[in-house]
């Protein structure tokens, strides 16, 4: 799964919103830890086969996640790119 | 009780608010703390209440609608944000104490315009002739103590032509009157949620058009180990726990509001007071503020009589069942323009609740004390 980290809770709700309309699961999330960069924030966690159109239809929505994460086991990956 | 004070707060709410604000106590906790049902429940309702209010006000983004607890508090953050000390700052005859106070504490220099009530070219007149030198406008759309409808629209326009920053104060306007907050390009517009969209006290909101300074600081859930407040909307202007239930009770308002049609609203309300006006009018002690024009003045209507003050005008009233409020209204600037500021006035402001029956008994236990 992939996890989308949003700037605040109300982008991440709008992100998951907007996704949902577009037939993508989305589920906002409390961030892990690992994710945070300045402590407390909010993600979109999608299925990571709806990786590449979440991003374009988040982009085109004016609402393009700050950072990207694969979770696989409890591991949690940057992805850049 | 007859309650014809709804331009203090609307005392008479939609059953849906009632059930919303209890519904929400129930099932919602805290938004942006935890990541729990109740928690998700109360950002939905949250997010919610500010897309209903986006689309109320043709706001752009849902980030741009902030809650805070009253316009006062809302009025305040734009204020303080826009105005600074010894700016010459343009405001209407009619404003109230919570527009003028912020100014006079930051000490902003304030100059006036505007000082005839319902007369719309005569203010734009001196409006046009004296916003040069002008750092800030702030102006009401609707004077809370005479429900003079100002041309918020032409004003808007000047300030635009002449680049200088508009704050409207929406309190008495907020669902009864149209604002298209993106036409009007004002830097902020501020209202309660408590009047006119029917939401409990304890809700205000203030429309963005830019990121200002925040007035209250603390924990957003957002951003935590940054020792400032967050650089975006919302989280920059609200710090704290919010009012979930206030705001659930908002959502359910304004949606009322949209139902029953805003315009629908100010008409019921125009012709109630209008009904009031006729029926007691030609009393030769009832004096009337009232426009001739009903366009001009939303459903508030403020009167004197030539002899007795209009505390005890109100006391007698409160004694007969009738609910108003005397004195001043926090708008010593009206009272001053419209010549009252020595005793004031009693006030009669309308709601869709009101009735027509309401009205004629009201007016005739006005016509039996009067003399």
């Amino acid at each position: 799964m992939y996890l989308l980290l949003c700037k605040s809770l109300t982008y991440a709700q709008r992100s998951a919103r907007v996704l949902e309309q577009k037939g993508i699961g989305a589920v906002v999330v409390k961030a892990p830890a690992a994710a945070q960069a300045n402590g407390c924030a909010y993600c979109v966690r999608i299925a990571e086969k709806n990786r590449m159109n979440a991003k374009q239809i988040l982009e085109a929505s004016g609402l393009p996640p700050q950072r990207v994460f694969r979770m696989e086991h409890d591991t949690l990956t940057e992805v850049t790119e | 009780m007859i309650y014809f004070d709804s331009a203090a707060t609307t005392f008479q709410k939609p059953e849906c608010v009632y059930h919303a604000v209890s519904s929400a106590m129930r099932t919602m906790s805290s938004p942006g703390r935890g990541g729990y049902d109740s928690a998700m429940k109360a950002a939905d309702c949250v997010l919610d209440c500010r897309l209903a209010l986006a689309e109320m006000f043709h706001v752009a983004e849902p980030e741009q609608v902030i809650f805070t607890h009253n316009a006062t508090e809302a009025l305040n953050i734009a204020i303080m944000d826009l105005a600074k000390p010894g700016e010459r700052v343009l405001v209407s005859g009619f404003e109230h104490n919570a527009v003028t106070r912020p100014l006079y504490a930051i000490g902003a220099k304030i100059e006036t315009f505007g000082f005839k009530l319902f007369d719309n070219d005569t203010l734009l007149r001196e409006f046009r002739a004296k916003i040069g030198k002008a750092g800030l406008v702030v102006c009401t759309h609707v004077s809370n103590a005479f429900g003079y409808i100002l041309p918020i629209v032409d004003i808007a326009d000047i300030c635009r032509e002449n680049h200088v920053p508009l704050i409207v104060d929406a309190s008495q306007s907020a669902g009864v009157l149209p604002l298209d907050f993106q036409k009007l390009d004002a830097a902020f517009a501020a209202m309660p949620g408590h009047k006119g969209l029917f939401g409990p006290q304890g809700t205000g909101v203030l429309l963005c058009r830019d990121t200002p300074k925040p007035l209250l600081f603390g924990g957003t859930g957002s951003d935590s180990k940054n020792p400032n407040m967050p650089d975006y909307l919302p989280d920059r202007l609200e710090a704290g726990t919010h009012n979930v239930a206030g705001i659930a009770g908002l959502l359910a308002g304004c949606r009322w509001v949209m139902d029953q049609g805003s315009e629908n609203i100010l008409r019921h309300e125009q012709k109630l007071m209008r009904l009031f006006l006729r029926n007691i009018d030609s009393h030769p002690k009832i004096e009337c503020f009232a426009a001739q024009n009903v366009s001009d003045q939303s459903g508030v209507l403020s009167l004197r009589l030539r002899n007795m003050d209009a505390e005890a005008c109100a006391e007698k009233l409160s004694d007969r069942g009738v609910a108003v409020r005397a004195g001043l209204h926090c708008a010593p600037f009206a009272h001053t323009s419209a010549g009252t500021i020595n005793e004031g006035t009693v006030r009669f402001s309308f709601s869709p609740f009101n009735t027509t029956g309401e009205v004629l008994e009201a007016a005739q236990i006005l016509m039996d004390f009067a003399g």
